[in-house]
């Protein structure tokens, strides 16, 4: 069974269902554009240099970078 | 337009998600009648038109900028906020058209019950319906507007305009909604505050009241949120979730996906464009494209321009009867014009490929593959737009600035966008490097491409170390994020490119124009009067008249402070008026040295024959050369870039630092060049 995982360590290609969000942490715009907890991103590429990561939701692309990405919590899927 | 309030036309504004296929639905609404304006006080483009409803309506359309949502994140978003939110807004629309992207619908459905939650009346179009019928997705219209409270829901092709028709109609008969039929209820959180809310915003719904609280232009507001117990942010996260919630149950006995089809063509061509190797690879070969071609496909163009401009000149002087009006004319008036519109193929080619990098989706995908190159330098890869678009010119660039949303990577977009080299930086050193560097080649490279070439890169290598030098300055302040949609690639609509090519070039000539005609003649005046009489001026030899002129006394009064870079008093006069312009340079020497000959040759065979009368050898070697280019590429000579710095950074602070910074940084490095070289 996979677990939590930290959105930024997941690799292309691995997907998982977004958790709580704190709200501290993360800008309200990324939960307007649909990224809210329950919903399931997937990691499509990284830029060159690792960052920022290019996620798939909901069937488009969203980049965003590493350190927001270190923030959000996925339930990770099994391989 | 000014029209009464009892009986102005019908006012339509487009509303929807950035990369939704908005401005093809605006430009098949409106044609080509349409213009750019600003809004007031603000440096947002206001894009708006008129269409015609019907057999005799008319509607003025107003394309508003694409956000996400009404909560705005920055300048352009929140002019969509106080369109549709502020009562007392000015160009209040009547009506609204929602432009939803099918493929994606939720997240367009956000925004567009937030707008019927207002209670607007409105239609929602629904665009890219052959990209939904590749994915095997389907909607059922008809059922999605009963779900949506009794709206019209049309699907539109921006690429035919098929289903405008509709559109057009359904626009005459759309009414607000019930107060039954919204989406989200603020009434159910604690109504006390509420009411207090919808009195104090003076709003006409409760969702008007609720994004007036939560989102507090005012000091004064904020502290009245703030005393009520509130967090916008916790406000505004709880309408989102409950949003989506009602979105997602509303939209999934409509929708319907056909397994098995190809939902990621986008990522595919993605894993090999933002691939480090293949990526980086065709970011090069683009790039080297674009330069190629504003620098080289240009070139006849601008030098047909030329020689138009200057047979014009020679033709009105012998036309028209000699005189002081002649003479503005044909040394005036005629080469101020010409400078201005020997820019425009330049302009408009870089135009049209910054517009067809945008519309086909890259823009994007180099943003997104430079935005880590770019952070140690303070700047974002939203940076990229504006940088790439200052090598035409530094002022619409400044304003592409406003895409980024952290401010501070702002600031220093716009604060070093500058440096980079516009291109009325290029006759300034096509002129002295024909002057001054030999014609001589290394291999297969010409010595003087090299030279431009290096020129452009030291304006770009110094735009990066300006930023991590200033970066310091300039407090981290609260972080915005970096959100950025990669939308996907397109086949860039002609209409649109066109639309987009023919407005700037119409406004680079309306705005630049204006400024280098007034210096022209301004210039022309200053050097052919001065405090001298008309008699004596008339007895003196042409040389003379000019150090004797306004102008030659400027020149003068300045030759000890540029003297240690190599200048002289007729440089000086060139350095000074092209503060108003840097283009101003070609045109004034032209000015300045074809005083007192009487062969009409171009400007370089004038300035190569200047004998500098201490050494008796060319005024213009090397060491000038060199130095004066490096002023020009440092130095901050454009007014409109100093105005349009302060409309954006909102005060007079950051744009007199950058422009005693830069032209500080130019002096030194012009003084050891000169001093190196001499």
């Amino acid at each position: 069974m996979a677990g939590l995982k930290r959105l930024a360590d997941l690799r292309p290609g691995e997907g998982g269902v977004i958790q709580d969000l704190c709200l501290d942490d993360v800008p309200p715009k990324l939960l307007e554009m649909g990224c809210l907890p329950g919903m399931r991103v997937v990691i499509n590429y990284r830029a060159p240099l690792g960052d920022p990561i290019c996620l798939d939701v909901d069937g488009w692309q969203l980049a965003v970078r590493r350190d927001l990405a270190e923030r959000i919590w996925v339930q990770a899927e099994q391989e | 337009m000014t029209m009464s309030t009892s009986k102005r036309a019908l006012r339509i504004a487009l509303v929807g998600n950035p990369n939704t296929g908005k401005s093809s639905v605006f430009n098949r609404l409106t044609g080509l009648n349409q213009k750019v304006s600003n809004y007031p006080g603000i440096t947002v483009d206001k894009r708006s038109g008129l269409a015609k409803l019907g057999d005799h309506a008319l509607a003025e359309v107003i394309d508003l900028p694409g956000t996400y949502s009404l909560h705005p994140n920055g300048q352009d978003e929140r002019v969509v906020y106080e369109a549709l939110v502020n009562p007392s807004e000015a160009d209040r629309p009547d009506v609204v058209i929602g432009i939803a992207d099918g493929t994606n619908l939720k997240r367009h459905l956000y925004l567009f019950t937030q707008v019927l939650d207002l209670g607007w009346p409105a239609v929602l179009v629904v665009t890219m319906h052959d990209e939904m019928r590749l994915r095997g997705q389907s909607v059922d219209f008809e059922e999605l507007g009963k779900a949506l409270g009794g709206v019209e829901v049309i699907p539109v092709n921006g690429r035919t305009g098929v289903g405008l028709e509709r559109v057009k109609d359904a626009v005459l008969r759309a009414q607000p909604l019930p107060v039954s039929a919204r989406f989200f209820q603020p009434q159910k959180k604690g109504s006390a505050w509420l009411d207090e809310a919808l009195s104090l915003s003076k709003s006409r719904t409760p969702y008007g009241a609720w994004l007036w609280a939560t989102e507090p232009t005012e000091e004064g507001e904020k502290a009245w949120v703030e005393s009520k117990g509130g967090s916008a942010d916790r406000l505004r996260v709880n309408e989102t979730v409950q949003r989506y919630s009602a979105l997602h149950h509303l939209l999934k006995p409509l929708q319907r996906v056909d397994p098995g089809k190809d939902l990621t063509r986008s990522a595919r061509i993605d894993r090999v464009l933002t691939h480090p190797v293949w990526g980086g690879l065709m970011l090069l070969a683009v790039l080297f494209v674009l330069f190629q071609a504003v620098f080289f496909w240009a070139e006849g163009p601008m030098n047909a321009i030329d020689r138009y401009f200057s047979g014009l000149g020679a033709w009105a002087e012998g036309a028209l009867p000699a005189g002081a009006f002649t003479e503005l004319v044909a040394n005036g008036i005629v080469p101020g014009v010409a400078g201005v519109l020997m820019f425009l193929p330049q302009i408009a080619l870089l135009f049209f490929f910054i517009a067809l990098l945008e519309e086909s989706g890259y823009m994007a995908r180099v943003v997104f593959m430079l935005d880590r190159v770019l952070r140690p330098f303070g700047l974002s890869g939203k940076s990229v737009v504006p940088m790439v678009s200052a090598n035409a010119c530094a002022i619409p660039a400044i304003m592409a600035a406003r895409n980024i949303e952290n401010p501070r990577e702002r600031l220093l977009t716009i604060l070093v966008t500058p440096f980079m080299t516009c291109s009325a930086r290029l006759p300034v050193y096509t002129v002295l490097i024909a002057l001054v560097i030999p014609k001589v080649a290394f291999g297969p490279f010409d010595a003087r491409a090299l030279v431009l070439f290096a020129l452009y890169a030291v304006g770009f290598l110094t735009a990066l170390g300006a930023s991590v030098l200033v970066k310091r300055f300039i407090p981290t302040g609260t972080t915005a994020p970096f959100l950025l949609e990669l939308p996907r690639y397109r086949l860039p609509l002609v209409r649109n490119l066109w639309n987009t090519v023919f407005e700037k070039s119409r406004s680079f000539v309306a705005e630049a124009g204006k400024i280098i005609v007034a210096i022209s003649i301004l210039l022309w005046f200053l050097a052919n009067y001065g405090p001298l009489t008309q008699g004596e001026m008339e007895a003196l030899d042409p040389a003379q008249r000019l150090e004797q002129s306004y102008i030659g006394r400027i020149g003068h009064a300045i030759e000890p402070a540029i003297r240690p870079l190599g200048y002289d008093w007729k440089v000086g006069i060139a350095l000074l008026s092209s503060f108003a312009a840097r283009e101003v340079f070609v045109g004034t020497m032209a000015t300045i040295y074809a005083v007192g000959t009487d062969d009409l040759g171009t400007v370089r065979e004038h300035m190569a024959r200047e004998i500098n009368p201490l050494t008796g050898e060319p005024f213009f070697n090397l060491a000038v050369g060199v130095s004066l280019m490096l002023f020009y590429a440092f130095a901050m000579q454009c007014l409109s870039t100093f105005a349009v710095v302060k409309k954006e950074t909102g005060g007079w602070k950051w744009p007199i630092l950058q422009m005693v910074g830069m032209t500080a940084f130019a002096y030194l490095v012009s003084f050891l060049a000169y001093q190196i070289l001499a």
